[in-house]
């Protein structure tokens, strides 16, 4: 496979179709990464499209002193942060709709039951809320972290802070994150192993 | 107190193996780590369950194909109503104008030169004005017809005005479900609202090209008989499309 890096030497000089590569190659990571930072689709798919749209103006000036990627991360990064000032709002807990077992039933694994689907899917929207509600730096560590999967290191050049500020708030976060799915009923979530959470119905865990 | 960025290391499996011997040596004798190293993992088998909703963006650029050709930018968050409102000030200039959609996305392809940059606050500003002006644009239509009720009386015309007059209900018509569209979209999905707005002007485009291309004709033999007012409105609302055209 063509790597990043030839490509975007290919784009450089001037071949269209070899940044389009690029975009194909990372633009569902890079949506992913929008949407679990703002927490809104639509927001998202704009934010996505936005970051290949500067990538693709700035390239001339890409000198390759990063990985395409950590440098597509940082236009990402940057352009939700933009959208955070400007909709002066904190990310949005999107739960999925409402659940539809078809669309569930052809994501399945095939040793998972609906059932597991079913409580697969509450888990997501207990963590999706949980997520929203920590602070941006906390976030964007645990994104960063468990959703991309970048190393310590690499978060660390990306966000231009100390390696243990990111130790440091992987921590806090992920210590955050643990007690709110406990308090949202998250069951076992002091249990090691396969997740096989049920969660209870959030109300009750609001209403303290 | 133990050492939490030790402790974090090791859940992240980042530690280096004479760290990470030296750290798994003080689990042993710890229970409050192990508890914790133990709660964290399951923490993160958790968040496996959160997936974005599935994106195909099929985003590509195309602003520097050797054609002429120009493609706008646009999707389903950043203004639907908008995107309504320039594929209404395009068919009503009779701009060449292509539309996509790909999960939601719209692309918008009109013959022009350089790429439009959607996001940005002016062209919101813009497209809000060009918007009223296609709210007026869209009355003056239905008074100007109501003024001329012997716009397309039935038998005996040539083929040619009997064509303007259907188009012109017919424009009248697509300038009604494109206003009605954008009303929905204040209170729905953003994404249906593309879906269907895009559905309608590629029924309304296939069915009716030949006749909208009659009704420019039409238009401008019957300048004259059109009010100043849509007039006026007219030469404004072309002028809000170049304006937007040209950001």
């Amino acid at each position: 496979m063509t790597t990043d890096e030839e490509l975007v030497a290919r784009a450089r000089g001037g071949d269209l179709d070899s940044f389009n590569q690029l975009v194909r190659r990372w633009e569902r990571r890079i949506h992913a990464l929008a949407y679990r930072v703002i927490g809104r689709d639509e927001d998202a798919r704009d934010v996505a499209q936005e970051a290949f749209l500067r990538a693709y103006r700035a390239l001339p000036g890409f000198k390759g002193q990063a990985k395409f990627s950590s440098w597509l991360y940082r236009i990402t990064l940057n352009l939700c942060r933009d959208w955070m000032r400007r909709e002066r709002r904190t990310p949005v807990a999107q739960a999925p709709e409402g659940v539809d077992l078809l669309e569930m039933a052809s994501e399945a694994a095939p040793s998972e039951s609906i059932e597991d689907l079913v409580s697969r899917k509450e888990l997501g929207r207990a963590v999706a809320k949980a997520m929203s509600n920590l602070p941006d730096e906390q976030r964007t560590a645990i994104i960063l972290k468990e959703y991309q999967g970048l190393t310590f290191q690499e978060i660390a050049d990306l966000l231009e802070c100390p390696l243990s500020t990111v130790k440091t708030r992987l921590y806090q976060g992920l210590s955050v994150l643990r007690r709110q799915l406990e308090q949202a009923g998250v069951e076992g979530a002091g249990a090691a192993g396969r997740p096989r959470a049920v969660v209870r119905p959030l109300r009750s865990a609001h209403g303290d | 107190m133990c050492d939490k960025e030790l402790l974090v290391s090791y859940v992240y499996d980042e530690l280096e193996g004479g760290e990470r011997k030296a750290f798994q040596h003080h689990l042993a004798s710890c229970l409050a780590c192990r508890e914790e190293v133990q709660g964290l993992r399951a923490t993160r088998g958790h968040l496996v369950a959160w997936s974005p909703p599935d994106a195909a963006l099929d985003l590509r650029i195309s602003g520097a194909a050797p054609s002429r050709a120009r493609r706008v930018w646009m999707s389903a968050g950043w203004g639907l109503p908008a995107a309504a409102a320039l594929v209404l000030a395009a068919a009503a200039t009779m701009a060449p104008v292509e539309i996509t959609t790909a999960h939601g996305g719209v692309t918008i392809r009109t013959a022009g030169a350089r790429m439009v940059q959607p996001a940005d606050d002016g062209t919101r500003e813009a497209l809000a004005v060009l918007q009223q002006r296609l709210r007026d644009l869209e009355g003056a239509l239905a008074s100007a017809r109501a003024a001329e009720p012997e716009a397309a009386p039935p038998a005996a015309l040539a083929p040619a005005s009997g064509a303007s007059g259907a188009a012109a209900i017919r424009e009248a018509e697509l300038l009604r479900r494109v206003r009605q569209l954008i009303d929905e979209s204040e209170n729905r999905q953003h994404q249906q609202f593309a879906g269907r707005l895009v559905q309608v002007v590629r029924q309304m485009q296939a069915e009716h090209s030949l006749d909208l291309i009659r009704l420019e004709q039409a238009l401008n033999q019957h300048q004259g008989a059109w009010s100043d007012e849509l007039f006026r409105q007219r030469e404004e609302m072309k002028q809000f499309y170049r304006l937007v055209n040209q950001r």
